[in-house]
């Protein structure tokens, strides 16, 4: 419900929908599988790693910022408790000392880009490359292997049949809607991707909220780690790294602004569902991983582009209007 | 005000000469001939690259392509020297060529659209690297012809690529120096109201910016694959961050309106060096990606601090 009545009205969630509903009907008319129970449950099997780190992802692009590091995060995040994990370490323990790694990681580029003022971007290709190398520094650049059984439960059970990483993904989906929607926190994070400077002169503690937004996306991209690390069983210090690219298409696809101010959790969910659809349709009709990439990029593009002109033609009619 | 500017690059360098000598005592074969050649001819496709790097942080964008720019080139290139119409003289008109077509595709992009470069070039640096993996299917593609690994030969005790570099660095420090291209990149990204103000064509000089860098790009993919003797199209993953990194240790503000070639070699021979280094001192590569990203997130604080302080000494009025 919370979905539909946030994509009715906005153009872009028109455009959403209908790809949906153009790659579910491909995906049929490619493949005899793609439409079967056990296909779309290997979807929200895989998909909802990149779907946590994507929600996340969309906090801190609606403050106008963004992320570059949350892959590399995903991956320090998994090596530690990959580490942990193998060390002996309780698994509520090692969970929680991965948590804690990721609050310092969000710290990090909170105190870059709020305290310092760097711009995000720069500031988190920095740290991506830090968290990248700190990762490999601790494995050694080697994969971790002989993760405890007990730890599979988090990527692997199911419950009632649907997967249980689906089930976190929905309910961090709800909790972060409702905070957008109802709260004055998500009040605070819009407000200040629509202006900073005009949100701190009206009392908005932007520190605050900025600080609060990139933990709240590295802690997301910790609980996608040790997700995957669960799921494939091995801790790697590149885990993450690949999903950037598709996690900020989706955020884009998904209706929130590349600039911040405006968008949604809703919209990134569907659209790294679209993303995983994809991909899983090229699998499934055995076309290489590689077109996947060019795939990525190109809708990336494409998106931000039609963006950028539909907003364009926005303005013009009202400039026009107001003469 | 000059001799204030000059300093950053002056200290840059006189960190390198520490570190040289600091090494050379560590180890007397760092400062060997066959060493010395080896870091300055590994890290000449990064310096070219750089040099256009330069260029666009200095107009306040980025572009995270270029790796991908480069291994385009390579891979294309690597293609046609299996074709009959390989030649020196073709391999150079299609290296220009192709930078010249990528680079105008991220620069039409960024400066038709106004869309944050970082995005724009971050998608096409899937689809750049998508494609040539598609169309090798990620085959590496051995054994480049003579006439191709003969544009890395040693004359005269100097390595060929090394000329390359310093000549592509001495027209792009003269770009940006003394013509009108090059002082409206600086005037762009010191201000970029004010400079449109003063008329300068801003869409015009982001698309060459960002053309040139492609063109660069290009060519750094003609001297890697000569230098190496084949081409992974799946190769130098990542280097972007180590082109963004040589540049921005040079000097050049990664907020715009400041950088100067000279900095940026500096740059560049830190990289190699640090890189040499921890080999030299037997530190597991690994630990590579760290020091770069410290390093960047230092100096890029560095920077940031300092012009804020530089502002708040100006008396601003601000006009939103």
């Amino acid at each position: 419900m919370e979905k539909m009545k946030k994509l009715r009205p906005s153009l872009n969630g028109i455009v959403l929908l209908a790809a949906f509903l153009g790659i579910v009907v491909i995906g049929t008319v490619a493949s005899r599988n793609f439409l079967t129970i056990r296909n779309i449950l290997s979807i929200f099997q895989q998909m909802p790693e990149m779907g946590i780190m994507a929600i996340g992802l969309t906090i801190v692009i609606i403050t106008g910022g963004n992320d570059l590091s949350s892959g590399t995060t995903m991956g320090l995040c998994a090596v530690i408790s990959g580490l942990c994990l193998t060390s002996g370490m309780p698994i509520a323990l090692a969970v929680l000392v991965s948590l804690a790694a990721a609050v310092l990681c969000g710290c990090l580029n909170a105190v870059l880009v709020a305290v310092i003022g760097i711009p995000p971007m720069i500031a988190t290709l920095g740290t991506q490359m830090f968290f990248y190398g700190a990762a490999l520094v601790l494995s050694k650049g080697n994969s971790i292997s002989n993760i405890p059984r007990e730890f599979y439960f988090l990527g692997q059970n199911k419950i009632a049949g649907i997967p249980l990483q689906a089930i976190i993904l929905v309910l961090l989906t709800v909790i972060l809607a409702v905070v957008l929607k109802k709260r004055v926190f998500g009040k605070h994070l819009i407000a200040i991707g629509n202006n900073s400077k005009a949100s701190a002169y009206s009392g908005v503690q932007t520190e605050r909220v900025l600080f609060a937004a990139y933990i709240i996306c590295s802690v997301l991209c910790c609980i996608a780690g040790n997700i995957q690390v669960s799921r494939v069983a091995t801790a790697r210090a590149d885990m993450g790294y690949s999903f950037l690219m598709p996690c900020i298409s989706a955020v884009v696809l998904g209706g929130t602004s590349i600039d911040g101010g405006i968008g949604g959790v809703g919209g990134t969910v569907v659209g790294v569902i679209i993303f995983a659809m994809i991909s899983n349709i090229m699998n499934l009709a055995g076309i290489s991983s590689f077109w996947q990439q060019l795939a990525t990029g190109s809708i990336l593009i494409l998106v931000v582009v039609f963006n950028k002109i539909t907003e364009n033609h926005k303005l013009q009619r009202r400039k026009k209007e107001s003469n | 005000m000059k001799k204030l500017l000059e300093r950053r690059e002056t200290s840059v360098f006189l960190i390198l000469a520490v570190l040289c000598i600091g090494l050379t005592i560590y180890s007397p074969t760092f400062f060997s001939y066959t060493n010395i050649k080896n870091v300055l001819v590994s890290n000449t496709a990064l310096g070219i690259m750089a040099a256009g790097m330069t260029f666009i942080l200095i107009t306040a964008g980025i572009d995270v392509s270029v790796a991908s720019q480069m291994m385009f080139s390579a891979t294309w290139l690597a293609l046609l020297s299996e074709t009959p119409f390989g030649n020196p003289v073709t391999l150079v008109l299609a290296a220009i060529l192709i930078g010249f077509v990528t680079g105008a595709i991220n620069g039409f992009l960024i400066s038709r659209f106004d869309i944050h470069p970082i995005i724009i070039t971050l998608g096409t640096n899937s689809i750049y690297r998508g494609i040539i993996l598609v169309m090798t299917n990620g085959r590496w593609l051995m054994n480049l012809p003579k006439y191709f690994t003969a544009f890395s030969k040693t004359v005269f005790g100097i390595p060929l690529p090394v000329v390359y570099a310093v000549l592509i660095f001495l027209v792009s420090a003269w770009l940006l120096k003394h013509t009108y291209f090059g002082r409206s990149i600086y005037a762009m990204g010191g201000n970029r109201e004010a400079a449109r103000y003063a008329g300068v064509n801003l869409k015009k000089t982001i698309f060459f910016t960002y053309t040139y860098t492609g063109v660069l790009c290009g060519l750094a993919g003609l001297v890697l694959d000569s230098i190496l003797g084949n081409c992974q199209p799946s190769g130098s993953n990542g280097w972007e961050m180590n082109v963004i990194a040589a540049a921005v240790i040079g000097g050049t503000n990664i907020l715009g309106g400041y950088g100067t070639i000279g900095g940026t070699v500096i740059g560049v021979l830190m990289m190699g060096v640090i890189e040499n280094g921890l080999v030299v001192a037997h530190v597991p590569t690994y630990w590579q990606k760290l020091v770069y990203g410290l390093i960047i997130i230092v100096t890029v604080t560095i920077d940031v601090l300092r012009k804020k302080k530089a502002d708040s000494k100006k008396q601003m009025i601000e006009i939103d």
